[in-house]
């Protein structure tokens, strides 16, 4: 097995295999693990999705979660939502040859031709205070499989897509100096340039969406999201409505 | 920036045809509030009725100390005596279990320690778990779960002790 070569700022943690990589990462932030630490897991036994959903975790895709610790509220680590899409989409581009096929979904999903090609989970812990103590960035990509994860979009792999048979190492190499880019893009230049960029590469733009709470269902046009991450859809009857939660499909069906 | 009533009926459509439970706006002297709670009756409170006293923070008062509006100050007065608010770090939807069909994180009466977790916030797909900050015991659970709150929105309310 050969070490996979990270930027400086990592520490690799390779396990064989482990329940879900974000609880491992959690449970190394919470005993004090520095910035940076990355675990990557070969095979995950109970991979997490949002709100505990299962997501199959066959060996041959990549799993890894990063510990970051970036010192501001939660709302502001909420854009990270958006670099680590970012960063995916980076990654997954490299080996589909038709760049716009890869689009960014609002707010997390990374789509190839319309179908999931990965699961990005953010978990945090304040301990109390009003800052992010550590935050956890989860990420998997499907490389030689693509689990049913059930929802709206069917899912696929990068094989699938015609990109080949790539090893985990070498995707993590990528994801990894991907995300260390958009991350620093974020450091240094707050949340404007991750905005710009995720608007390049968003899934449905200026299309009629739908978005499902709780408790109801609006529509309305896509116009993009404001400086917090939050959709904006514009109805016909009144006006220009900002959503920080919800499903969010495209009527166009596309 | 002004807000005149065409704008005001404009909010007011708005916030009756979302799913929202409460609205509050502030622009430039002007405070309102719309709610869907019926014991909370809708105010558009203009600055000549709001108390001269009330500094213009910018910054989220600490939740001891944060300044309710009128009617927020006499609930509070009728229905939390003594009791203490565990309240929204950030805006988000609320869950009262780490996943579902779990357990949730606290019930009505347990007792809980200032660093006990008692619910978590997602806020586009970033999961906080909130700390009580306070210990005691549970007395009501104000949101249901799955439901959006605000930020400061007081989530639960505690008999403080010991813990």
């Amino acid at each position: 097995m050969t070490t996979p070569s990270l930027p400086e700022e990592y520490r690799l943690v390779e396990l064989d295999q482990c329940g879900s990589s974000n609880d491992e990462a959690k449970r190394l932030a919470s005993l004090g693990a520095l910035e940076g630490t990355l675990v990557w897991a070969h095979r995950q036994t109970a991979g997490k999705g949002r709100r505990g959903r299962e997501w199959t975790s066959e060996r041959g895709n990549l799993f890894t979660s990063i510990i970051l610790r970036p010192d501001c509220a939660p709302l502001q680590a909420v854009q990270l939502t958006f670099a680590a899409a970012l960063a995916v989409r980076d990654t997954v581009a490299l080996h589909i040859a038709d760049g716009d096929a890869v689009a960014c979904k609002w707010p997390n999903d990374v789509l190839v031709n319309g179908r999931k090609i990965s699961g990005i989970l953010l978990e945090s812990s304040t301990a109390g205070k009003g800052n992010v103590e550590w935050l956890v960035l989860g990420v998997g990509i499907n490389l030689r499989h693509h689990p049913d994860v059930g929802g709206r979009h069917p899912s696929t792999s990068l094989y699938d897509e015609g990109g080949g048979e790539i090893a985990e190492a070498v995707a993590l190499e990528e994801f990894s100096r991907a995300f260390s880019r958009r991350w620093r893009e974020w450091r240094d230049g707050g949340f404007q340039p991750i905005h710009n960029a995720w608007l390049e590469h968003a899934y449905g733009l200026g299309e009629m969406a739908s978005i499902k709470l709780e408790s109801a269902e609006h529509e309305g046009r896509f116009i993009g999201i404001d400086e917090s991450g939050a959709l904006r859809l514009k109805a016909n009857d009144c006006g220009e409505r900002l959503f920080s939660a919800g499903d969010v499909t495209f009527s166009a069906g596309a | 920036m002004t807000v005149d009533n065409k704008d005001i009926e404009a909010f007011i459509r708005l916030f009756e045809r979302s799913d929202w439970n409460e609205l509050r706006l502030e622009v430039d002297g002007l405070k309102m509030v719309l709610s869907n709670d019926p014991k909370a009756k809708p105010i558009v409170q203009t600055a000549a009725e709001k108390p001269a006293a009330l500094p213009a923070k910018k910054q989220p008062a600490p939740a001891a100390t944060a300044a309710p509006n009128k009617q927020e100050a006499a609930a509070l007065a009728e229905n939390t005596n003594g009791l203490v608010a565990i309240r929204a770090p950030n805006l988000g939807t609320f869950y009262r279990a780490p996943n579902p069909g779990e357990a949730p994180y606290v019930e009505v009466g347990q007792e809980i320690g200032a660093d006990s977790e008692v619910c978590l916030i997602e806020v586009m797909k970033l999961f906080t778990p909130v700390q009580a900050g306070v210990s005691g015991r549970i007395a009501r659970i104000c949101v249901e779960d799955g439901n959006m709150v605000e930020h400061d929105e007081p989530l639960f309310y505690v008999e403080p002790g010991a813990g």
